[in-house]
């Protein structure tokens, strides 16, 4: 079992955030331990209301228990708040990002 | 010659520069003199998302500056002002779970059906 973190940088349209979301969803079915960190665009697929497939991978993965992040920054430049997220997605920023991708257990695949 | 002129945008602002160099082109387009129509589609209809806060990173709002190209336009030769049409798709807002209430003043919801009319009614089409 792999401790990997993901970081998609894709919004909700492009076929880069469906497939990495796809993606993190295989690695958790292999049983592997996923995290996922959206950024820029990327935000844009934790909006609770959104119905895109790319949202709906990603609000599986948040409410199943994937830890799932999204930059405060990114967010706040699209105009969107914290209370508007999917269930189980943290806001966080870059000290918390430097720090997941220097943790020397994380393998780090990004940016997607 | 070209009188009218689409600009399709479909990335979504600040994660790449398509989104800006399309609101450039809008306002390039209105100081020309050209009818000048924005049409949002799938992740473009965030371009027109109302709270955008861009400052914290030094970006421009680029909702401020689509929004400005509706409400003050471009000022033309002998006084005339000319200004942006601004149109978000609805199944593309609907999928991205938005309503019309979330964009800025002067942008306008159409349907799959607008949009052909538009795209058709254009002489030439930008996509961004």
């Amino acid at each position: 079992m792999e401790s990997i973190l993901i970081l998609i940088s894709g919004g909700p349209y492009s076929g880069r955030a469906v497939d990495a979301l796809k993606l993190a969803a295989s690695m958790c079915e292999q049983g592997h331990r996923v995290s996922v960190f959206l950024i820029q665009d990327g935000v844009l697929c934790a909006l609770g209301e959104g119905d895109t497939e790319a949202h709906r991978v990603f609000q599986g993965l948040a409410s199943g228990g994937v830890a799932s992040f999204c930059m405060g920054e990114d967010l706040t430049m699209r105009g969107y708040g914290a209370n508007e997220l999917s269930a189980g997605v943290e806001v966080s920023d870059y000290g918390h990002l430097v720090g997941l991708t220097t943790e020397l257990d994380h393998r780090v695949i990004g940016v997607l | 010659m070209v009188k009218s002129v689409c600009i399709l945008v479909r990335k979504p602002p600040y994660g790449s520069m398509d989104a800006a160099e399309a609101v450039r082109h809008i306002n390039g387009a209105l100081a020309a003199g050209l009818r000048t129509r924005a049409v949002l589609l799938g992740d473009g209809v965030y371009v027109a998302t109302r709270n955008q806060d861009a400052a914290v990173a030094g970006w421009t709002s680029l909702s401020a500056a689509i929004e400005q190209s509706v409400t003050s336009g471009a000022s033309l030769r002998g006084g005339a002002v000319n200004r942006a049409e601004v149109y978000a798709h609805g199944p593309s807002l609907e999928q991205q779970g938005l309503t019309g209430e979330r964009l800025i003043e002067g942008a306008q919801v159409i349907t799959d059906t607008e949009l052909a009319e538009i795209l058709a009614g254009s002489d030439s089409v930008l996509v961004f």
